[in-house]
């Protein structure tokens, strides 16, 4: 730490200390203000905790395209006719995120 | 019945929470940005996250509890200056009815005068370094005592009495609170 002398003479002291206490007046968070604030903290968490769980329709693009891009890919490369597995690893027991099985009548 | 037993537990351990912290932390932010919209902005988001985990929070004791606070703080305040605050956008609803207004009734000049001071002395606020600001202002706004700020900042209590003095110094400096008082001694 350096040695500069800190101390002000008391009357700048005295000004300092009353302009700070104005400006915590003005600046500082009123009784009003605090209130205001607690409350809109619990409302705005009530919000987010009234808000549904997200379901696949709430999911982005990509959730979608990760749905799908798989199948479409495995569709393209098929060629034969009746049921087929229309790729390998989709007849396997579905992800998570696939709620059927991959099969599909091709003409 | 239960559920209701232990939302109202979680609300007043919230409430006390807020209740010790929510003074000093406001300052904290104003301190820490020397602007009052992110600072309200701030202390929101930082409450928002004590009521989230307000549970986890409620078996800690209150020193624990502020240490947590700072921690969280600390991190709203690093993610502002990344430019990944939280969504402010989202936000600014709720946040208008706070900012609307001061309650202080004047009168037109008294206000001026007022307000020219109040500017005055925002703008030598922010020219102070963030460090000797936070500690000035959690002193003042926050109520805060050297040893208490020196906990939540993780510091010394001297380096925060040290940093006061030096905020208060320039402080007066730069408002020419010195100057003015010899100028008057002299007429």
């Amino acid at each position: 730490m350096t040695d500069h002398n800190l101390d002000l003479p008391p009357d700048a002291e005295a000004r300092l200390d009353l302009l700070l206490a104005e400006w915590v007046d003005h600046r500082g968070l009123s009784t009003s203000r605090t209130e205001q604030l607690r409350r809109a903290v619990l409302a705005t968490h009530e919000r987010d905790a009234a808000l549904p769980a997200a379901s696949p329709l709430d999911q982005g693009p990509e959730w979608w395209s990760s749905l799908f891009t798989p199948l479409l890919t495995a569709l393209s490369q098929a060629s034969t006719t009746g049921y087929q597995s229309v790729g390998p690893g989709m007849e396997a027991e579905p992800g998570p995120g696939i709620g059927y099985r991959a099969y599909m009548r091709l003409a | 019945m239960v559920d209701r037993t232990r939302t109202s537990g979680l609300v007043r351990c919230f409430d006390r929470i807020y209740d010790a912290n929510h003074r000093a932390l406001h300052a904290y932010f104003l301190g820490r940005t020397s602007d009052p919209e992110a600072a309200l902005d701030l202390s929101q988001e930082a409450f928002l996250r004590v009521w989230r985990n307000v549970s986890k929070l409620q078996g800690l004791t209150p020193q624990r509890q502020r240490y947590w606070l700072y921690t969280v703080a600390k991190n709203l305040v690093a993610d502002l200056y990344r430019g990944s605050a939280p969504r402010r956008a989202a936000r600014q609803g709720v946040l208008a009815g706070l900012r609307s207004g001061g309650n202080h009734e004047e009168g037109p000049q008294a206000a001026l005068e007022s307000r020219e001071r109040l500017e005055a002395v925002d703008r030598t606020m922010s020219k102070l370094p963030e460090d000797l600001r936070t500690a000035l202002v959690l002193q003042v706004m926050g109520r805060l005592s050297s040893s208490q700020i020196g906990e939540a900042l993780g510091m010394p209590a001297g380096t925060v009495r040290y940093r006061i003095a030096m905020a208060r110094k320039r402080l007066a400096e730069l408002l020419r609170l010195e100057e003015d008082v010899g100028t008057k001694g002299r007429t």
